[in-house]
């Protein structure tokens, strides 16, 4: 367990460094695409309007997963959507979470 | 709001710029002419030229103007059965055995056009006028839930009394009434065009779709049956959908009003529509297409005089052919049409419909008679509820779909297409279908269409995937225990 969670923080660090120049939305583009690819966990972003969850980045599946899908407001205004979030474990995903949050703060809002 | 005070309200909506940056040396996206030109070109269509069009729709590709034209102008009944059984075949593939469900909630019938064929129109004296209170959209809301609905499309006329301030808090008391188990989880509109900043308001309150209708696509019968008012700019209406989308309301829908022009003609003028969203906006055209038909309305003589009128054998052509031509998109068909003809539109394409419809102002709270001309925009025909049109559904095999989860779950715009486009979102559509039928038939299912609810959910539960079927079934007897609103 200490060596996996090693690896997802070294994982984390590697994809700070990818995506420090992007912005907004293709970072969290790249964010979901390589914890698809390294993981296999999929989730995908959305702004947040009351009810509505308006898709702005990520790989989204075109396929039902087992598990329930997971819906984590990360900021006032954003959002990330799963339905394999059980894929990581439950440190990295908190890790993430905290990882993502930053990201978003750093990078702004994305204006439509 | 006097006279003048209105006029000078109607003269202040349109925005020119908002328009321009669409246009293409001043002309917009419908050439009557060439329509017309695209329809006597392909008057005469060879079999093995159809059949080739329809393995196009049936590869889900969207088709281009001169292959719907061909389509349209197909003579022979047998070439006709063949439209329709691979219309069928793409419905059915693209969406499954499914169809979403539905009520519309009318919040005012006062209005600044003159629209010829409609019983709002300003002029129309014996209309009686009225826009709900906020108190009364909750109670509409309230006997809207109580009987099982989930989603609804809200109407509103274009007047000052129910600007977008208007819209924005009946939505907002829409969201915030719960009866029991039962809320309303989608709300989407049915209102006039708006300039962007005014879509912005929605957009922030989370609305589904943003429906405007063109009514018609003819330049020339657009301007006829609409002789005065905001209605009276063709080009402020046309690109509603492209502000709406520019505001970043991602599911926009289209429609027009079959029997006011020429219904080969309208059916191009939808896929010009779906063309030029699709063009503009990365790939995202329509998330629902609608094609209502002229209905007689209160004092409106056009509403049953009209020349265009499209009989029940051509309004078959209508669904199929839109159902073909543009594969992936949802199709609406509502309660202005008999219980017959509904069957025939949800058999031929049609992906959604209303149920246990009134469309009076007020009308679901308060006791009026079933159908009353003076407070309603036309006359319905079909006003079964909500449970006799579940239970038909469930014998033709349909299951009736409550869900929300796209749009709760960011599968809106660019990935809902995504999906839609390669004949997958059936995967998420069922499963959800079922979980979402399941609570209505417990929470308010009559014991008959239980019985039989039940027995189609099972018959349904062998079609989704084996590796879903057991995820599927532990949802279930969650909503058994006690669990509501689980989504896949």
């Amino acid at each position: 367990m200490e060596r996996e969670t090693s690896c997802f923080d070294s994982w984390l660090e590697s994809l700070e460094t990818t995506v420090r120049d992007l912005e907004l939305i293709p970072a969290l583009g790249t964010v979901s695409e390589l914890a698809l690819e390294r993981y296999g966990a999929r989730f995908w972003f959305s702004q947040m309007f009351g009810r509505r969850w308006s898709y702005i980045a990520g790989a989204v599946g075109d396929y039902p997963a087992p598990s329930s899908i997971c819906r984590i407001p990360l900021t006032k205004n954003i959002g990330l959507v799963s339905d394999t979030w059980g894929t990581l474990a439950e440190g990295d995903r908190n890790k993430l979470v905290t990882f993502l949050e930053r990201l978003i703060t750093f990078k702004g809002t994305p204006v439509c | 709001m006097g006279g003048v005070a209105l006029n000078e309200w109607t003269r202040s909506v349109v925005k020119e710029d908002e328009i321009a940056r669409h246009l293409e040396s001043g002309k917009d996206f419908i050439d009557d002419a060439l329509v017309e030109r695209l329809l006597q070109d392909n008057s005469q269509p060879e079999p093995k030229q159809i059949r080739d069009i329809l393995d196009r729709s049936r590869a889900l590709q969207r088709l281009e103007p001169d292959e719907t034209a061909a389509l349209l102008n197909v003579k022979d009944q047998d070439l006709w059965q063949e439209i329709f059984s691979a219309a069928r075949e793409v419905r059915n593939h693209v969406y499954g055995p499914r169809i979403v469900t539905f009520a519309p909630l009318y919040c005012s019938n006062l209005c600044v056009n003159s629209c010829l064929y409609c019983a709002f129109r300003r002029e129309n004296s014996v209309e009686k006028r009225r826009t709900l209170t906020i108190e009364e959209v909750r109670k509409e809301t309230e006997a809207l839930v109580s009987v099982g609905h989930k989603r609804l499309i809200v109407v509103y006329g274009e007047h000052p009394a129910s600007d977008v301030d208007y819209m924005a808090e009946t939505i907002r008391t829409i969201y915030n009434t719960k009866v029991g188990n039962g809320e309303i989880r989608r709300v989407n509109i049915n209102g006039a065009p708006l300039e962007i900043a005014d879509y912005k308001i929605l957009k922030e309150i989370g609305i589904g779709t943003y429906q405007v209708f063109q009514e018609t696509y003819h330049h020339g019968m657009y301007k006829k049956v609409h002789p005065r008012g905001v209605k009276a700019h063709y080009q402020w209406r046309l690109y509603a959908q492209h502000r709406a989308q520019e505001a970043g309301i991602d599911d926009v829908a289209i429609g027009a009003l079959f029997g006011l022009y020429d219904w080969r003609f309208e059916v191009m003028g939808l896929l010009y529509h779906t063309i030029a969203l699709e063009k503009a906006f990365d790939g995202v055209g329509p998330h629902t297409i609608s094609f209502p038909r002229l209905e007689p309305a209160a004092n409106t003589p056009l509403s049953v005089n009209s020349p265009y009128k499209v009989t029940d054998g051509d309004f078959k052509k209508v669904i199929a052919v839109i159902r073909l031509s543009v594969p992936y998109t949802g199709m609406i068909v509502t309660a202005r049409e008999s219980a017959e003809i509904r069957r025939a539109a949800i058999n031929l394409g049609c992906t959604q419909t209303d149920a246990s419809t009134r469309i009076g102002i007020g009308a679901y709270s308060e006791s009026h008679g079933e159908q009353e001309a003076e407070r309603q925009q036309f006359l319905l025909g079909d006003t079964r509820s909500l449970d006799e049109l579940i239970r038909e559904l469930a014998e033709m095999g349909y299951i009736t779909s409550f869900c929300t989860a796209d749009y709760r779950c960011g599968r809106t715009g660019h990935s809902f297409m995504s999906i839609a486009k390669k004949g997958k979102i059936h995967n998420l559509c069922i499963p959800n279908a079922i979980l979402t039928f399941k609570e209505y038939l417990l929470d308010y299912g009559s014991e008959e269409t239980r019985r039989i609810g039940e027995k189609l959910i099972e018959q349904h539960l062998n079609t989704v995937a084996e590796t879903m079927r057991p995820s599927v079934r532990e949802r279930l007897q969650a909503i058994e225990h006690g669990a509501r609103d689980l989504m896949f």
